[in-house]
């Protein structure tokens, strides 16, 4: 439930035109055909009285609340179970349906504590809302404790962090099930028992220690104050709600920030997001008490050694001593000297800001952004197939896939409210094909068993879509039509991939699958019908991931799975605003929109607005910024929000660039650990902070309102303007709104965002024009953004990364649900609940082989450094495998990941890391080689 | 430089050689034009000049890369 109540027409809406006209109470209204009486007369107007049905839930029909009167139908039927038929005559208000009601509710309140005085869900509650709008007036059958025998001494259940269960305020009406089931799919709750012992039971345990993970969808359902966010327990109902966007995943959920005054006191997942559709996962949900945690730096702090302690210093010294110090190392060591690192958590409106200070006021190119080691050969690899640095669907496109393929990507922890949508689609029989070394929940969850688990060896992603795409040209499955039409540079790639060397029984050796899996799983890609590819940092983080991103794309375009809904090439982004720092211009060869900086005509417009000289030559990436801090050619770095220390691969090469640059300054909201390297602190703001916008996978471009003045005192982009200024170039804006119109007035693909027609629409997705001014759900529709579709040659070619004795087992890193990268907001919440640490998943046969057992504590070294962690024997690792999470500092996973990177974009190789695990008696600090061997590199 | 890599290679050397892998599939001198091309595109001008600098000096590279290294030498005009 929520305060600020959306509303709620009883059962889902139906596809379709509004065929079926009936009339209710007297008013005539037309609907689509399959839907329920009891929405047709919400549509008119008219609201049945109503517990069991929710319009996010097939109707149920259990507590007969919504009884109507059909002409020519017999009784009294439950209009949400109902289907409109022509020419219906309904009634939903006549003497005998008031008294069947009350008497409905009468066994309900008979059964229910008399408490709503100082009940949590007052004022909030549907039990409530009817007993009013039925007229109950007296229950007959005692009422309260009073009652004959009743519920009303069960236990509370608060085993969960962030809700209660209080099964005495249950009345049954299986809400909360379905919604686990049906919006959700994790099918953790049942109704156990029969007839008066019946009772909601998250499979006879408690909340914690069952199958739960706490989307809130549950408490979302319930109509009482049954399941309920602890939080409004102990703060009491909200008072005012603000809708904004989630600043965790890529997936970009929208949410009712309800709030009493200034203190938040919880966030609801808002039905009318585009992206999430009133879902919601654990770090939206509840996971946003980070902000107004102790540890939040308030003020700006400065020192002139990483040595020395902190000195917290006012807003104006400290922009003042930044700016000269840039300034000073700029006259010293040249212009190329200093630059920035753009953050995916920051807002489009702060991204934008940051390279445009690096570009105009430092004059050069050297900003670059997390996306680097993401997401970038995404870019790079859609840009040169289709022409567009961006996925091609909406994700409501995946209801309409006949086959999906996951590659690389573990949705439903890292991508959860997504994950859930394309499970809802598998319950109903699409089919799946999963590609990846790890058995993810997704190959055999409830309902859904894959097709095809292609369980390859890490690093060998671009012989296995080679070989797809080998039997789809050799098979004769190419779709003739659409590559004929479309696409491009056909002929050379077909004579490349048609070589045997590609066949799946010659790349068996390399990819450890057997040909017989790949070849039914590439026919069924061709054949089924809609076949859409979902991919995550297991394709892009590897030596190859952007000929991998190609290889896709190549798939996609050859059995012409592109240009309509339930197909495509989806990215799933890590971060909130991946999509969007890219699109800001946040990468040293491109200017915003993707524009490379050596095209003349885009620095034209630049240089005419900001009042400059552009730079036509690329700058520095982050990997070649941290070389250049140790070649001493790059001396100074300003970090937004992010905490490359901990989050970038081969800490021990990190940590000693940090330690040789003469400044670093940090925007954060916490002291990091890339914040152990600053000499100017800035402190940051969060979500609830910012007004702005963030930009989903699907291009989605949300609004980010203030739910709350910053904490700080200062905007980010007001900090980075201050700076820019005080270095002598003149920036300034008014409010955030200001710097979206300069983006859209710069940017093509952005030419009709505004903050007021976000605030009209809710979100666009770009492109965004003025001809187009509800945006673009799906790209490539009627040709590709370049015009043809291009056909790139796509070799494989291994990785430098080999195990051999001294380093048999291949590690490979990514996330679980409850943590979010490196968990500096996550572990400062109650999600540490699930996760206290980073544990390294081992196959059984690997641990055994080692002596190591369950929990045991593990020594994992790799060629550039060793780090220790706890054991976990998991069979959902190949033998040869292992994995680990990097939401710990402490267990420093990225201690022993190396800089082998992607040839095209230096995307770093996370995925692939050749090591040795030894059991160990006691923990150890995390050290790279380099600390081993060298004295004082790292300096930290 | 001290070596974090732990094979000896100098990051420039070690990208230019991973880009010419991936082009392996071509004439020498068509994979030295694809990778030189790629680097006036996407690197900064000091790697570019580090480059070339490495090369000259006499590291022990691949000789596509060389062939790439000659094509982004100063003076030489971008095809
Ligand atoms: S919180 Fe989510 S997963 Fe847990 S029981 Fe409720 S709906 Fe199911
Ligand atoms: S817990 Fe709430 S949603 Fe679930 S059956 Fe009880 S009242 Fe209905
Ligand atoms: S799925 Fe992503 S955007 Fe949605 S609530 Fe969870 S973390 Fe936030
Ligand atoms: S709302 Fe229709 S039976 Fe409950």
């Amino acid at each position: 439930m929520s305060l600020l109540k959306e509303p709620d027409f009883g059962t889902p809406a139906r596809a379709g035109e509004a065929t079926v006209e009936i009339t209710v109470d007297g008013i005539g209204v037309a609907v689509a055909p399959g839907t329920s009486v009891l929405r047709a007369a919400k549509d008119a107007g008219i609201d049945v009285p109503k517990l069991c049905a929710t319009d996010s839930l097939e109707a149920f029909g259990s507590c007969r609340l919504c009884v109507v009167e059909i002409d020519g139908a017999r009784g009294t039927p439950a209009s949400c179970t109902t289907p409109v038929a022509p020419g219906m005559v309904v009634r939903t208000q006549t003497g005998k349906l008031g008294k069947l009601r009350r008497g409905v509710m009468e066994l309900y309140i008979s059964d229910h504590p008399l408490d709503c005085l100082t009940c949590s869900a007052n004022g909030d509650c549907e039990l409530q809302d009817m007993a009013g709008v039925t007229g109950l007036r007296e229950v007959r059958y005692g009422s309260g404790v009073d009652a004959g025998a009743n519920h009303m001494d069960l236990l509370k259940d608060t085993s969960n962090p962030y809700f209660e269960f209080d099964p005495a305020k249950c009345i049954l009406c299986s809400r909360c099930v379905r919604a686990c089931d049906e919006v959700q799919g994790t099918l953790a709750l049942t109704i156990e028992g029969r007839g008066f012992g019946s009772a909601v039971s998250p499979g006879g345990t408690d909340f914690l220690s069952s199958d739960c993970v706490s989307c809130g969808a549950c408490v979302q359902a319930c109509p009482t104050a049954t399941l309920q966010e602890k939080s409004v327990v102990e703060l009491g109902m909200p008072t005012r709600s603000v809708v904004t966007t989630c600043a965790y995943c890529g997936v970009g959920c929208s949410f009712k920030a309800e709030l009493r005054g200034d203190e938040l006191v919880r966030m609801v997942p808002h039905k009318d997001g585009g992206a999430n559709e009133g879902h919601s996962c654990v770090k939206g949900r509840f996971a946003f008490g980070y902000a107004s945690h102790p540890d939040r730096v308030l003020a700006p702090r400065v020192r002139d050694s990483i040595a020395d302690e902190w000195r917290e210093v006012s807003w104006e010294e400290a922009i003042t001593h930044t700016a000269q110090r840039l300034r000073a190392i700029q006259a010293e060591h040249g212009t190329g000297s200093i630059g920035a690192i753009t953050s995916s958590r920051c807002t489009n409106e702060e991204v934008y800001v940051v390279q445009k200070m690096v570009r105009a006021a430092f004059g050069n190119n050297n900003v670059d952004t997390c996306a680097r080691v993401c997401h970038s050969p995404t870019g790079y690899g859609l840009s040169q197939t289709f022409g567009t640095s961006a996925g091609t669907q909406d994700f409501a496109s995946v209801a309409d896939a006949d086959v999906i393929m996951v590659i690389g990507s573990n949705p439903t922890d890292a991508h959860p409210v997504f994950g859930s949508r394309m499970k809802k689609r598998l319950r109903q029989g699409a089919q799946l094909i999963v590609v990846d070394p790890r058995h993810i929940d997704l190959v055999r969850s409830p309902h859904i068993e894959a097709a095809h688990h292609l369980a390859l060896n890490p690093g060998t992603n671009v012989a296995i879509v080679n070989a797809m795409a080998h039997v789809v040209v050799t098979e004769g499955l190419v779709d003739r039509a659409f590559v004929d039409a479309r696409c491009e540079d056909v002929p050379e790639w077909e004579a490349f991939i048609a070589d045997p060397v590609h066949a799946p029984e010659a790349v068996e050796e390399i990819t450890g699958v057997p040909a017989a899996d790949v070849r039914a799983a590439a026919r069924l890609y061709a054949t089924a019908g809609n076949a859409a590819i979902y991919y995550g940092l297991g394709v892009t983080e590897h030596s190859q991931g952007s000929t991998m991103v190609m290889g896709m794309a190549n798939l996609a375009m050859a059995t012409g799975n592109i240009g309509r809904s339930g197909v495509g090439i989806n990215p799933l982004r890590g971060q909130n605003n991946v999509q969007g720092s890219c699109d800001m211009g946040s990468f040293p060869h491109e200017l915003p929109g993707y524009r490379h900086v050596s095209d003349g005509s885009v620095r034209e417009v630049y240089n005419e607005l900001w009042g400059v000289d552009l730079l036509d030559e690329p700058g520095l990436r982050i990997p070649n910024m941290f070389d250049s801090a140790l070649d001493g050619s790059f001396r100074a770095l300003f970090v937004q929000g992010e905490d490359i220390a901990q989050s970038d691969p081969n800490t021990g090469h990190v940590h000693a660039a940090l330690a040789a640059l003469d400044l670093v300054v940090v925007q954060d909201l916490f002291v990091n650990e890339t914040a152990k390297f600053a000499h100017v602190l800035l402190p940051g703001t969060s979500f609830l902070e910012k007004d702005g916008t963030f930009t989903n996978a699907e291009r989605r471009i949300n609004r980010v309102r203030p739910v709350m003045p910053a904490r700080t005192g200062k905007q980010e982009w007001q900090i980075v303007c201050e700076i820019a200024q005080a270095m002598g170039y003149p920036m300034h804006y008014d409010s955030s709104a200001q710097i979206m119109d300069e983006i859209a007035l710069t940017t093509p693909t952005f030419a009709g965002v505004s903050f007021a027609h976000l605030d009209a629409v809710g979100s666009v997705q770009w492109p965004c024009t003025e001809q187009l001014p509800g945006g673009t759900p799906i790209m490539h529709v009627d040709g590709f953004v370049r015009g043809k579709g291009r056909f790139m040659v796509t070799p494989y070619v291994p990785t430098r990364e080999r195990s051999t004795r001294r380093f048999p087992l291949i590690l490979t890193t990514g996330r679980i649900l409850s943590q979010y990268n490196v968990g500096a907001q996550t572990r400062r919440t109650a999600n540490v609940t699930w996760h206290p640490e980073d544990v390294l998943e081992l196959h059984p046969h690997d641990a055994e082989v080692r002596g190591v057992t369950d929990g045991d504590r593990v020594e994992l070294s790799s060629r550039v450094g060793t780090t220790s962690l706890r054991a976990r024997i998991s069979d959902r690792m190949p033998v040869g495998v292992c994995y680990t999470t990097f939401h710990h500092p402490v267990s420093g996973a990225n201690v022993v990941t190396t800089d082998n990177s992607d040839w095209a974009t230096n995307c770093p190789e996370y995925k692939v890391t050749a090591v040795q695990v030894t059991p160990s008696t006691a923990p150890r600090a995390a050290a790279s080689a380099h600390e081993r061997t060298t004295v004082g590199a790292a300096g930290a | 430089m001290p070596d974090y890599h732990h094979d000896g290679l100098d990051p420039v050397v070690r990208m230019a050689e991973d880009m010419v892998a991936q082009f392996a599939h071509r004439p020498p001198d068509d994979a030295a034009a694809a990778v030189a091309a790629h680097v006036r595109k996407f690197w900064d001008p000091r790697m570019r000049r580090r480059l070339v600098t490495v090369v000259d000096e006499g590291a022990d590279v691949d000789p596509v890369v060389v062939r790439v290294a000659e094509m982004l030498s100063p003076g030489v005009p971008a095809p």
